[in-house]
């Protein structure tokens, strides 16, 4: 090709990028209608920036449990919520101009962040500046209500908290006297691996084997090959199902003989159906409970809609709009930030994954963890 | 030592893939003289195939693989008839753009279809062989055993047949080969169709080891393209050799690096190549005698 030959194919490039950079922000939102159907019905557009591309998988999920939510939320005479959707792509840049798109394009008031922490981060910073009310549903990493966003809710359970009540139901289930970690390459990932590490050594556990992996990583024998060198008696998976998934299948087919334990991001049926039965008999731990009344409700109800199991992913959902919808509710309406920030913090209820309440810094206080154990098609609790 | 042989296993059958899903785009750069962005699509329709004959239909495995080597060839048929041809003689950023355009009507196509998440496929390939210290999978066997044959049976066509003779004259003049009665459209058509078949063969191929969604494409075509470009854009054998080099090299790195360097090893060998030798590693296959070794 001459010199000039690739000018024009490098400006034919850049031409594409853009537009498939303006086509992913553009083309994929879509909106609802406000029209109230009754004269008392408080409608709201709500914004939701949603993880979606290569490791995406969670997405289904979410939009599943959003949309159980908002049926359940209308059946209960509660308000009109419309979701303006706009895809990250998995691309940090991606997400932040979905955020901004949706605050000022759409003019939004109200937006649910990307499930991406990494992402969520990003983007928390356009809505803290633009005095937004923003929601995370279930982002892990410790820092996002941490920094002190003004009008952040995190209606899941932290990373520092969820480490916090696992770590002991690992320890006195399964007894392990060593422990290996393999965690995602990302902040949500190295901030459990190393709050895990931490938690272990306190309980004179040690972690004689950890590693990271990318987000795209489809092979893990390498890892896993080093792993069974240092023979843990657990073996901890910090990522997506997909990632749990592969793991499991590769650690049958070397032989490892370490107890597999799944972090909640990968506590999905998709864990199951992927693992081709590797993980029958390994544990898991899920944000959704198996024994509690509501958790039940919700399951069921899952089921019976979309026939099968929800995952954490799913719940959480949920519970982030019905949350939602609650201080919608008593706000009037979605449009006045202010007014919503107040009726969020006052917002109490049962949901599936425990009775959310917020603390000063927007984090929900009582979100759940179980240790769970794989059983067929389903999760049952590692007791069980 | 067992970790060294196992990342060699494992390399050897990554290469394999690679090599499957290169070698058509170094086939359709050859002839077509076309860089086709939507090149990853076909592998990830090939994987879809596979899930859908094995899944929905219940069918045996190695019949899905045969089905997703005749549904790239269809649906590469089609595209070829849709987005390239009618662009012929347009500027070479027309075709690029509208490859482009179709990955993404191939991407949201799928995805629309089956969602966004991935789907398991279901392999009668399950047995583990144990040597040593390393464990080779039925299926990697398999996946080597589909590579070698189609690659033999693609290069013993080139070389071999009428079809080739063909293929190569167009590939290296189109003009003079219209002159001599051949059908052009027809062998620009083909190139593309069988390109776009054995990458969907590479994805029902290994889809039952990673699972695929529709994003499987995206990650395959960056690394199809170093291969492509370090071997020299249009030569198969070095398609070839440089595919199955980089799996191995991969593998390796993955086993004695730290994390990320299974990525970033091949963007720093297309750097270094591209420094040292910017016509790719085996450019007299790829200038003098084009497409075909």
């Amino acid at each position: 090709m001459s010199s000039h030959s690739v000018m024009r194919v490098g400006a034919a490039l850049s031409s594409a990028v853009l537009m498939a950079a303006g086509l992913a922000a553009c083309g994929s939102s879509s909106s609802g209608s406000d029209s109230a159907s009754g004269a008392k019905t408080t409608s709201a557009k709500v914004g939701l920036v949603i993880l979606s591309g290569p490791v995406g998988a969670n997405e289904d999920h979410m939009k599943q449990g959003f949309a159980l939510a908002q049926s359940d939320i209308t059946a209960a005479g509660g308000p009109k919520i419309s979701l303006v959707t706009c895809e990250d792509q998995v691309n940090v840049d991606q997400s932040t101009a979905c955020t901004r798109k949706l605050i000022s394009q759409d003019g939004l008031k109200t937006v649910i962040l990307d499930t991406a922490s990494p992402d969520a981060l990003a983007d928390s910073a356009v809505t803290g500046r633009s005095g937004v009310v923003a929601l995370l549903p279930s982002q892990r990493d410790t820092i996002l209500t941490a920094q002190g966003t003004k009008d952040l809710f995190r209606t899941g359970i932290s990373g520092e908290v969820e480490v916090q009540k696992v770590t002991p139901q690992i320890l006195q289930t399964l007894k392990p006297k060593s422990i290996g970690i393999l965690a995602e390459n990302n902040s949500f990932g190295q901030d459990e691996l190393k709050r895990f590490t931490a938690a272990f050594k306190a309980a004179n556990v040690p972690v004689t084997y950890s590693a990271s992996f990318d987000a795209t990583q489809t092979d893990f024998s390498p890892e896993l090959t080093k792993v069974k060198g240092s023979n843990p008696d657990v073996l901890l998976m910090i990522g997506e199902a997909n990632h749990g998934a592969l793991i499991s299948q590769q650690a049958k087919t070397i032989g490892l003989t370490s107890k597999l334990v799944a972090s909640s991001g990968m506590t999905s049926p998709d864990l199951i159906t992927l693992s081709k039965g590797a993980m029958e008999g390994q544990y898991a731990w899920s944000t959704l409970p198996t024994t509690t009344p509501t958790a039940k409700k919700f399951a069921a109800e899952f089921q019976a809609k979309y026939g099968s199991a929800p995952s954490s992913i799913s719940a959480e959902a949920y519970t982030a709009l019905r949350t939602l919808a609650q201080a919608i509710q008593t706000a009037g309406g979605a449009d006045d930030p202010s007014k919503l920030a107040s009726a969020m913090s006052a917002v109490s209820w049962d949901s599936p994954i425990g009775t959310v309440k917020f603390d000063k810094t927007g984090q929900n206080i009582n979100a759940a963890t179980e240790l769970q154990k794989v059983s067929g098609k389903n999760f049952v609790a590692a007791g069980d | 030592m067992s970790l060294f042989a196992q990342e060699l296993v494992n390399g050897i059958v990554q290469g394999a893939v690679y090599v499957l899903v290169a070698i058509g785009l170094s086939l359709v750069f050859g002839v077509l003289k076309i860089v086709n962005f939507a090149h990853g699509e076909f592998y990830v329709v090939g994987g879809f195939v596979a899930y859908f004959v094995t899944h929905t239909l219940a069918w045996p495995y190695w019949l899905s693989v045969v089905l997703a080597l005749v549904a790239g060839i269809v649906v590469g048929g089609i595209a070829e008839r849709l987005a390239i041809r009618p662009l012929r003689g347009a500027p070479e950023e027309s075709v690029f753009l509208s490859t482009f355009g179709l990955s993404l009507v191939l991407l949201y196509g799928v995805k629309l279809l089956i969602g966004g998440r991935p789907r398991p496929v279901s392999s009668s390939f399950g047995h583990t062989f144990r040597l040593g210290g390393i464990a080779i999978t039925s299926q990697q066997v398999f996946v080597l055993a589909v590579t070698v044959v189609l690659v033999a049976a693609l290069f013993v066509t080139l070389q071999r047949s009428y079809l080739g003779v063909v293929l190569r004259a167009v590939a290296q003049d189109r003009s003079t080969g219209a002159l001599m009665g051949i059908r052009v459209e027809l062998v620009y058509w083909g190139a593309f169709a069988v390109a776009a078949g054995l990458a969907a063969t590479a994805g029902a191929a290994v889809a039952p080891m990673y699972s695929i969604n529709p994003y499987s494409g995206q990650d395959i075509l960056i690394t199809a393209f170093i291969v492509v470009i370090v071997a020299g854009l249009g030569s198969l054998q070095g398609a070839v050799a440089v595919g199955l080099g980089l799996g191995i090299l991969e593998a390796m790195a993955a086993g004695y690096l730290p994390t990320g360097a299974r990525q970033w090893v091949s963007y720093v060998l297309v750097v270094i190549v591209l420094l040292l030798r910017p016509q790719g590693i085996f450019p007299e296959r790829a200038t003098s005698r084009a497409v075909v070794a």
